[in-house]
């Protein structure tokens, strides 16, 4: 039987140099291989493109924008619609004691206004189109730019979004970062600073 | 190193330090590099689809004497800029690439222009219409116009345009205020809508400017 007092723990400097030494070498190629392995691995995130679009500050103001901008215009074409069915009631009115000649004056004149109507309401639905693509546009350069700077920060190789096509059918909620990502496009948009008054 | 050199090196040093970091002096050239840094307050920046578009607090009175330097005018042009800028804040606007090209550049307005008729309408809206686009909002729902805007057409050997706008403020009302919201909806480049958001204090302390 063994004296316990004699028993000595093996330690790696009890071992042969040469084993100690493969010993060591063999933990560090397989920490480097695990690392290797976790780097090589693309770094995949998914984003709800729709929710994160829909509750940036930025879409919200630039709909609000919008929306006062096209009340002005069609406040003009409400003019322009008031002043033909104006015209409109006073020529029933006037109908029967007109002069042939009058009635068709009257007349020419109620075409010109419907034209009148008709042309500005078609304007007003290419201006209102064109300008809608123009201020969704400027608000998704500011999205994309801080899609591509949270991506490079937090070093993912991929962003993927998910759409109404469809085009990720199933993503884990570990690799969902609309919430943070929702964060990060609000907070650069106006800072939380705006606040308090002397 | 002799006592004297060594005592020559510790002035010098001293006035490196007090001329770089201390409070804005009387030069122009430093007192805009001084405004420049971010640390100051005085600067906001944001980037979007590689441009940078930076909003400056300008003094008054650095405003003339670079208007006064520029135009190579004396005392009278100083007094009638004072009439026109007196009591009011004023701000400048940078459209820049937000990236150092290796090869050299033109004009940021050209940025992603197909045709003469593109360009000519992002000048003119830059000249004329960048006006309607500026709000200044303060923390207890105050809201101001610009009074006045002027673009200029190139600064120094920059290729980026800059917009100075001035918000009248008889009453100290926008001064005085805790933060301030300088709005920018940029029709120029199409890069949505940007709130510059300013601190009142450090703008009061990038005020005290005083010109030589």
């Amino acid at each position: 039987m063994p004296n316990p007092d004699t028993i000595r723990h093996r330690s790696l400097r009890d071992l042969h140099p040469v084993v100690a030494v493969a010993t060591v070498v063999f933990a560090v190629l397989v920490v480097a291989g695990v690392i290797l392995l976790i780097r090589t691995q693309p770094r995949i995130a998914c984003v709800r493109s729709q929710i994160l679009i829909g509750h940036y500050a930025g879409m919200t103001e630039a709909r609000q924008t919008f929306d006062s901008m096209t009340k002005v215009w069609y406040a003009e074409l409400d003019t322009l619609k008031h002043d033909y069915q104006t015209a409109y009631d006073r020529y029933k009115i006037d109908y029967q004691t007109l002069s042939v000649p009058d009635r068709k004056k009257r007349s020419a004149e109620l075409d010109w206004l419907e034209n009148n109507v008709q042309r500005h309401t078609e304007t007003l639905t290419q201006k209102s189109k064109s300008e809608e693509a123009k201020i969704t546009e400027g608000v998704m350069r500011q999205v994309n730019t801080i899609i591509e700077k949270y991506g490079r920060d937090n070093d993912y190789d991929v962003i993927l979004g998910t759409t109404l096509s469809g085009s990720v059918l199933y993503a884990r909620e570990a690799i969902d970062i609309t919430d943070d990502l929702l964060k990060e496009l609000n907070s650069s948009y106006r800072p939380a600073s705006f606040t308090g008054s002397r | 190193m002799t006592l004297i050199s060594r005592a020559y090196m510790a002035v010098a040093l001293a006035a490196l330090i007090v001329g770089c970091g201390g409070t804005p002096n009387g030069d122009n050239v430093h007192n805009r590099s001084w405004l420049s840094d971010p640390s100051h307050g005085a600067v906001q920046v944001k980037e979007v689809d590689g441009l940078r578009l930076s909003a400056q607090f300008v003094p008054v009175a650095l405003l003339i004497e670079e208007e006064v330097r520029a135009s190579g005018g004396g005392a009278s042009l100083r007094d009638s800029l004072r009439l026109a800028y007196g009591g009011s804040l004023n701000f400048t606007i940078t459209f820049q690439a937000a990236d150092t090209p290796s090869v050299p550049q033109g004009d940021v307005t050209m940025r992603g222009v197909s045709s003469y008729g593109a360009y000519v309408d992002r000048t003119m809206a830059l000249n004329f219409d960048m006006k309607e686009q500026i709000s200044l909002k303060t923390p207890l729902g105050g809201l101001y116009r610009p009074s006045l805007a002027i673009a200029e057409s190139s600064y120094g050997f920059s290729t980026g345009r800059r917009l100075t706008v001035a918000f009248a403020d008889p009453e100290g009302k926008i001064r005085d205020a805790a933060s301030l919201d300088l709005v920018v909806r940029d029709i120029i480049f199409n890069t949505g809508i940007h709130h510059f958001v300013f601190d009142g204090e450090q703008l009061r302390t990038a005020a005290t400017y005083k010109a030589e």
